[in-house]
């Protein structure tokens, strides 16, 4: 109670005042009637009072100081001073605060989005226990798989699943595209969501042969049906079947992470149609239809024990299931699991992309300290003075360190106030230019976490960079501190130490960024395997049939359309083809030639049609490409990739190999080269593919090869569509060029990013090195005036100008380059790259810094070497 | 009769303040000096420059507490009392004075 009393007394000065001056004056009062009571005249008493008392203002300060917190008090009067003195120079204290507002802001940024990353609960109910199930090789389990392990999991206390596809919705006007999922009844209940209208999926309604019913998204109830309130029971058509609305969802609920696969945000859930006897079918196999498996942990279940369950379902799978290839059962391994947190999925690839920010903005804000440490030890050293008059009147050396540091305080939290209110902004505007939607990390948002921390960080930073001014400036003798012919000869030391810091944490972006940008370089250098120039690529999927079944039918539709479009003047090649490269569809499994010892390898495969080759320009090494007469209701022929043959130690000599199939062998016609088809970084994989006339998905990409402006053939290519099926919708047109640069668009961002704080960091060090090489001429003006008087050369002066800054400065950028070597490695894994430093990225790299330092030395030291003796000295 | 100068009273001006508040009434700051020069027939002489500051020190550690009351000739006036902190710590002081004014007393004595 006394201590909060005195708190407040600190803040109500004037009331404390006020009391205490009652108290003595009822005093004096007394004493002067008392005086009077013994007959004293009134002048008389009043001599005698006065006489008595004397003079308490000495007590009145002892009163006051056992009244209020005393170290609080004395910091607010040391506050108010500094205001004061930081009012009195408002450029210099603008600048500083707009450089702290940006460093410290940019931090906080950078924090929402870790937090919206890391911290904050995910929309969804419980969500600390959601996992998603995924194979050990990425890839996702498919609806056979996910029944297996619902059926087997002894950890998982619910599952669910979700598929996303196109539709088509037809009926209301022009026929349109709407991004579907396909979801188990328990989707929402796992998840924790309740219609906001109607009602959610029922459990039955996952058997196939149920009335088709439909459950819409907020947003496209807005958009698409004008916030219809009786949309319940409404019917839309959905790929040619009616399908009756029975929900509409919460405004706020969104489940549609890129990062999960999940391109865009969703518009429609139907529910998916499990057939009762569904053969046991591995998504490794490109048979079955894969889904996003997510699941919630029993209570106290973790994510080791959940996996080792997942191995012992495996173990029973690999029993169950006989191997194709006799006398090699299968590895359990191959039907492995692994569950991981629904959050760390979600962050995915992000992940790195936050670490390189929050190092971009640390480090920035560091050189933004070291820069404003400069400023203030030049100011804290103008005021010598000030600071003499002050110690001489018997301030303390502590309490005048305290000074400097609460003037730092009140910088870093202007700073840091300011910073705040651009966190938001900047967090938005890091958004808009991140490569990749983010629905989490769009969620981040300015709370009491993020203030505590920007609170946190502007302390922080105000103790960094008042440091070393509140120590140097403190200090005083007392002789030349009072003279006026005071120079600032000190804290050079410092201003070197702190140039050689800020040159060291430059370098170590411009490392990292040199690092990131070669890595870059190689991705896009290396050979693609095809030509990706003049090549339109679009997706399209048959409205007929199964969509989740193989048929060569399919493929027979599908080369009705390559013709058209072949015939197109202007057009050299069309094809179809499952996934091109860079957007492979999933697919493949264990192969196994016919005569050849070799157990055999997991391969990719693709569908395609017979010009697939010729319309990307992949070289055929050796047999032929496909013919329109391979086709028929079974797989006869392949053709397979150069890391194919190198598997089996094979060259040309593949060809006419047989690849050993359950319904008869595969003749391998051809050999083509191998092409980048997962990512640009992964390594070549053995590949191969099949004629889509014997086997085809009816959800294909169609290429095109033809010099026409993409605008017109898009056009073209629709009509000669339109005219074999007007109903087919053509969506995920893109040039093969885009798709190629889309797929470094996230390394891509990551050498901006870092480039940008690379670049931003040394044009600040460089403005830091200007300053303080200035500083340092204008200081020995006297002794470069006298010296070029007494016949010194420039050479000579600029050395003396420049020889102590810069080994200070060599020293910052030696140390500078060994943190980056140290940290290429912690770059390395968290950008998920191999690319190592070349000697000559860091020797480029080295050369570019000395070229921004020198530009920062050459204008002080040419003002020096243009000094002239005479007026330089005259002015002394 | 001399008076003793206040220097040498501040020592045991609490010790004193604190004994005459222990009377049990609660007092402004005049009433205590007064009541000290009166009891001690105008030998110990109180300054108000160490009485008050003495009398804020014990408040804020917590021996006495103060409150604003009317006072008998209406104004207002800051009126002190001993706490139960206060009384202990009289109880020490006094001891402890008593011991030391009594060897003090045999030495001269004695010696």
């Amino acid at each position: 109670m006394a201590l909060l009393r005195r708190f407040l007394n600190v803040l109500r000065p004037a009331r404390l005042e006020r009391e205490l001056n009652e108290e003595l004056e009822f005093h004096r009062e007394m004493r002067l009637r008392h005086s009077q009571d013994r007959g004293l005249s009134a002048a008389e008493a009043e001599a005698e009072v006065r006489r008595r008392m004397g003079n308490l203002l000495v007590a009145k300060e002892e009163m006051r100081d056992e009244r209020v917190v005393r170290w609080l008090a004395s910091s607010l009067e040391d506050l108010r001073h500094g205001v004061v003195l930081l009012r009195r120079d408002p450029g210099v204290s603008s600048l500083i605060v707009l450089v702290l507002a940006l460093g410290i802001g940019g931090n906080a940024a950078v924090f929402t989005l870790l937090k919206a990353a890391f911290l904050d609960p995910l929309p969804y109910r419980d969500a600390g226990r959601l996992v998603t199930v995924i194979e050990n090789n990425g890839w996702i389990p498919t609806v056979s798989e996910f029944l297996e392990i619902r059926a087997r999991t002894r950890t998982l206390e619910r599952m669910a699943f979700a598929e996303h596809r196109d539709m088509q919705l037809s009926g209301t006007g022009e026929p349109a595209r709407v991004f579907a999922a396909r979801v188990t009844a328990s989707f929402f209940p796992l998840l924790g969501v309740n219609a906001a209208q109607g009602r959610t999926f029922l459990e039955g309604e996952n058997q196939q042969g149920r009335a088709p019913v439909v459950v819409l998204s907020d947003g496209f109830w807005r958009s698409r049906m004008g916030s219809d309130p009786a949309v319940i029971g409404h019917t839309l058509r959905l790929d040619g079947q009616l399908a009756v609305v029975v929900g509409v969802l919460p405004p706020g609920f969104h489940f549609d992470y890129p990062t999960l696969g999940i391109p865009e945000p969703v518009d429609l859930y139907v529910p998916y149609p499990i057939e009762s006897s569904l053969p046991f079918e591995r998504a490794a196999n490109g048979q079955g239809v894969p889904v996003r498996v997510i699941g919630r942990l029993r209570e106290g279940v973790s994510l080791a024990q959940a996996e080792s369950d997942l191995w012992d379902t495996a173990v029973v799978l690999a029993r169950e299931n006989t191997s194709p290839f006799p006398g090699h059962p299968h590895d359990p391994a191959m039907f492995a699991f692994n569950v991981m947190m629904l959050r760390d999925a979600i962050v995915g690839s992000q992940r790195s992309l936050l670490w390189l920010l929050l190092g971009g903005v640390g480090v920035l804000l560091l050189i933004a300290c070291a820069n404003t440490a400069q400023l203030l030890l030049a100011r804290s050293l103008r005021r010598a003075r000030e600071i003499a008059i002050r110690s001489a009147l018997g301030a303390g050396r502590l309490r005048l360190i305290r000074q400097f540091l609460l003037e730092g305080l009140v910088l870093a939290c202007c700073g840091g106030a300011a910073g705040l209110l651009v966190a938001r902004w900047i967090a938005r505007i890091l958004l808009n230019l991140l490569p990749v939607r983010s629905p989490l990390l769009a969620s981040a948002h300015v709370d009491a976490r993020a203030v505590g921390f920007t609170l946190a960080i502007s302390m922080i930073s105000a103790v960094v960079f008042a440091i070393v001014p509140a120590v140097k400036g403190s200090r005083w003798t007392p002789g030349p501190s009072l003279s006026a012919h005071f120079t600032a000869g000190e804290g050079n030391r410092w201003r070197h130490a702190m140039i050689a810091i800020e040159a060291a944490l430059s370098m170590f972006l411009l490392c990292g960024a040199g690092l990131v940008a070669q890595n870059l370089w190689k991705l896009i250098s290396a050979p693609l395997g095809f030509n990706p120039e003049h090549v339109l690529a679009m997706r399209l999927q048959l409205p007929f049939g199964k969509v989740e079944q193989p048929d060569p039918r399919a493929g027979v539709a599908l080369q009705q359309y390559v013709d058209k479009i072949e015939a197109i003047p202007g057009v050299e090649a069309a094809a179809t083809v499952t996934g091109p490269p860079l957007r492979p569809a999933r697919g493949g499994g264990p192969v196994q030639l016919i005569g050849v010892a070799d157990p055999g390898t997991m391969a990719w495969s693709h569908q395609i049609s017979p010009d697939y080759f010729r319309t990307l320009g992949i070289p055929l090494l050796a047999g032929r490409a496909f013919r329109l007469g391979d086709a028929g209701p079974k797989l006869t022929v392949g053709i397979v990739n150069e890391e194919f043959a190198h598997h089996f130690g094979l060259g040309p000599n593949v060809v006419g190999k047989q690849i050993a199939d359950p319904e008869g062998p595969i003749n391998i016609v051809g050999l083509v080269g191998t092409v980048r088809t997962r990512r640009l970084e992964t390594k070549p994989f053995p590949e191969c593919y099949y004629s889509s006339l014997q086997m085809s998905w009816p959800n294909v990409y169609l290429v095109v090869r033809s010099p026409l402006p993409p605008g017109q053939l898009l056009k073209q290519v629709k009509a000669a569509i339109a005219s074999v099926n007007p109903d087919q919708a053509v969506f995920g047109v893109q040039t093969m060029n885009e798709l190629v640069a889309n797929s470094v668009v996230e390394p891509r961002f990551d050498v901006y990013l870092i480039g940008v704080f690379a670049l931003l960091a040394v044009a600040m060090a460089a403005a830091g090195m200007y300053s303080v090489i200035s500083f340092l001429v204008s200081q020995r003006t006297s002794e470069i005036a006298i010296r070029m008087a007494l016949g010194a050369s420039r050479a000579a002066i600029v050395k003396t100008v420049l020889v102590t800054t810069s080994l200070w400065v060599v020293a910052g950028l030696a140390g500078g380059l060994g943190l980056g070597l140290a940290a290429s490695k912690a770059i390395r894994s968290i950008t998920n790259t191999e690319a190592a430093g070349s000697p000559a990225m860091y020797a480029t790299v080295v050369l570019l810094f000395l070229a921004v330092t020198l530009l920062a030395a050459y204008l002080p030291a040419r003002r020096a070497t243009r000094l002239d003796p005479a007026t330089a000295l005259r002015c002394e | 009769m001399g008076k003793i100068k206040k220097d040498q009273l501040l020592g045991k001006l609490d010790l004193l303040v604190l004994r005459i508040l222990a009377c049990g009434d609660s007092m402004h700051g005049y009433a205590i000096a007064e009541r000290i020069e009166q009891l001690s027939e105008n030998v110990l002489q109180v300054g108000e420059g160490s009485l008050y500051p003495a009398l804020h020190r014990m408040d804020e550690s917590g021996w006495i507490r103060s409150e604003w009351a009317a006072s008998d000739n209406n104004r207002r006036a800051r009126y002190y009392r001993i706490t139960a902190a206060g009384r202990r710590q009289l109880e020490e002081e006094e001891s402890d004075w008593l011991l030391a004014a009594d060897a003090i007393a045999r030495v001269l004595r004695l010696a």
